[in-house]
């Protein structure tokens, strides 16, 4: 059983699997944080700052709500 | 096998830890920090609580040798951590210490935690000490309030390491 504590989902497993399936430590290092934080982010675990957000669509060069969405929005 | 780690782990409501390979892959320099402390924090004060129940039989309380056990525990605490981090090191081969914006902010949340039994221990001590009661009663309030402090900080970052901040 997994908590849920946001409600910010997000594409970033599909978006690495499209990017020649890019590994969780790949993307960790271009954004600069650690691979147990992006594991995190991708289980809706933990909510990125806007910045982190945006270095993550950076790295797949898509806009920021192709990466994350949040309901109602 | 069902150790006191896994124990602790379903307590916590988070994935059991039995498993060094386990806590190397999936937890980052700091969390596995936490669970150092934390471990370190509750041995030491359970050795140090044995050693000053056996002083305290048959003796008057004001004659109970708390001083040694006491510097000897807060010095062991510090040094045990150091020691263990460097070991879990060499024998799990990680040399990962990277810290980013997720630990700090699970840490500013753990010491925000932790801040209430300290404050606690300190308003305790300070009330026995308007009340005149032997130093042994203050000195282990304000300990007491440093280890449950150091304890409840970490079993909070843990959570919030495990299940996210949002609940918090």
């Amino acid at each position: 059983m997994t908590a849920k504590p946001t409600r910010v989902t997000n594409d970033i497993r599909a978006l690495r699997f499209r990017h020649d399936e890019m590994t969780q430590a790949d993307l960790a290092e271009r954004v600069g944080v650690t691979r147990q934080t992006i594991i995190a982010i991708e289980q809706g675990r933990y909510s990125p700052s806007l910045e982190m957000a945006f270095k993550i669509a950076q790295v797949f060069g898509v806009p920021l709500d192709e990466v994350f969405q949040y309901p109602g929005g | 096998m069902y150790t006191l780690l896994d124990m602790t782990s379903n307590i916590m409501y988070i994935r059991p830890m039995s498993n060094l390979s386990y806590t190397r892959d999936a937890m980052g320099y700091k969390e596995r920090g936490t669970w150092i402390e934390l471990l370190v924090a509750a041995g030491v004060f359970v050795w140090y609580l044995q050693l000053i129940l056996r002083r305290m039989q048959g003796t008057a309380i004001a004659d109970v040798g708390f001083q040694g056990p006491m510097i000897r525990a807060v010095v062991i605490s510090i040094v045990a951590t150091i020691v263990v981090h460097i070991l879990y090191a060499i024998f799990t081969g990680s040399t990962d210490t990277q810290e980013d914006q997720r630990d700090k902010q699970v840490s500013r949340f753990g010491d925000w935690v932790g801040m209430w039994p300290l404050v606690v221990g300190a308003g305790g001590a300070l009330t026995l000490t308007i009340l005149e009661l032997d130093h042994f009663w203050i000195a282990n309030a304000i300990y007491i309030g440093f280890v449950v402090s150091s304890l409840a900080s970490s079993v909070a970052r843990l959570i919030a390491y495990r299940r996210g901040l949002g609940w918090a």
